[in-house]
């Protein structure tokens, strides 16, 4: 998976997410006010990222292989994943 | 990215730590050595990827300093590091926190900044505005990080 392609996704799939300031490309996602987990961003580097920091990053995210492929190839919705995560709290897991 | 059949044929993951190795496969697939390179402060094993075949050599080792000026370490740090020939990561899997880089040194400083930020994130965060896991990591990182004391004039 492309760098682009993973950093996009976060951007634009992560409820409530603020960025704390502009050089900081790490992430929050936030529901009903609470912050719940952080994705860490690698710093910008050129082509694919790497399996072992892909993998990092999908748990971080709270996704299984397939979901995480879905998530950054545009099937998973942020809408979706919001849902994914309110089910983790649901039960008790974030 | 599902596992595939280590060598031995079987389709064998080690679920319990598929957090911290992403489903690793030791060529014995044994869960109880897995657990042992983990704990163990610094023993290294070469392990197996599930997927095409590359070797990966994870190991713990100790963080003994954040190398920032302002904080520091109330002690050293035991944290775990993945390596191969393509990319290392360096964990802390208490705080979900890990640091990437070509080699496990870099992958170590890159985790050293990354838990820099996190304890400052979450020190300038409430803990109302927190949830359960960022909450747990807060009070993790308040045992681990303190503020490097000033130096006598």
């Amino acid at each position: 998976m492309k760098y682009g392609e993973v950093k996009r996704a976060v951007e634009h799939k992560m409820p409530g997410d603020v960025a704390r300031c502009t050089k900081e490309s790490n992430r929050w996602a936030e529901l009903d006010g609470r912050r719940l987990l952080r994705v860490t961003m690698p710093k910008r580097h050129p082509g694919d990222l790497k399996r072992k920091t892909l993998n990092s990053i999908r748990q971080q995210l709270k996704l299984d292989h397939e979901q995480f492929g879905d998530f950054v190839h545009c099937r998973l919705s942020l809408t979706e994943y919001e849902t994914h995560l309110r089910t983790l709290v649901a039960a008790g897991r974030l | 990215m599902s596992p595939k059949p280590n060598k031995n044929g079987g389709a064998k993951t080690a679920p319990a730590f598929s957090l911290l190795t992403g489903g690793i496969v030791t060529p014995a697939s044994s869960g109880a050595s897995l657990f042992a390179a983990w704990h163990s402060e610094i023993v290294s094993s070469t392990i197996f990827q599930a997927g095409p075949a590359q070797a990966t050599r994870t190991y713990s080792t100790s963080m003994v300093d954040l190398g920032d000026e302002h904080l520091t370490l109330r002690t050293p740090l035991s944290v775990v590091v993945e390596a191969d020939d393509e990319e290392a990561v360096a964990s802390w899997p208490e705080i979900e926190a890990f640091g990437s880089g070509s080699t496990g040194a870099e992958a170590l400083n890159d985790l050293k900044d990354e838990i820099i930020r996190l304890y400052r994130d979450l020190e300038a965060t409430p803990d109302v505005e927190l949830g359960r896991l960022p909450l747990r990591w807060k009070r993790a990182l308040r045992l681990a990080v303190a503020p490097r004391p000033e130096r006598a004039q």
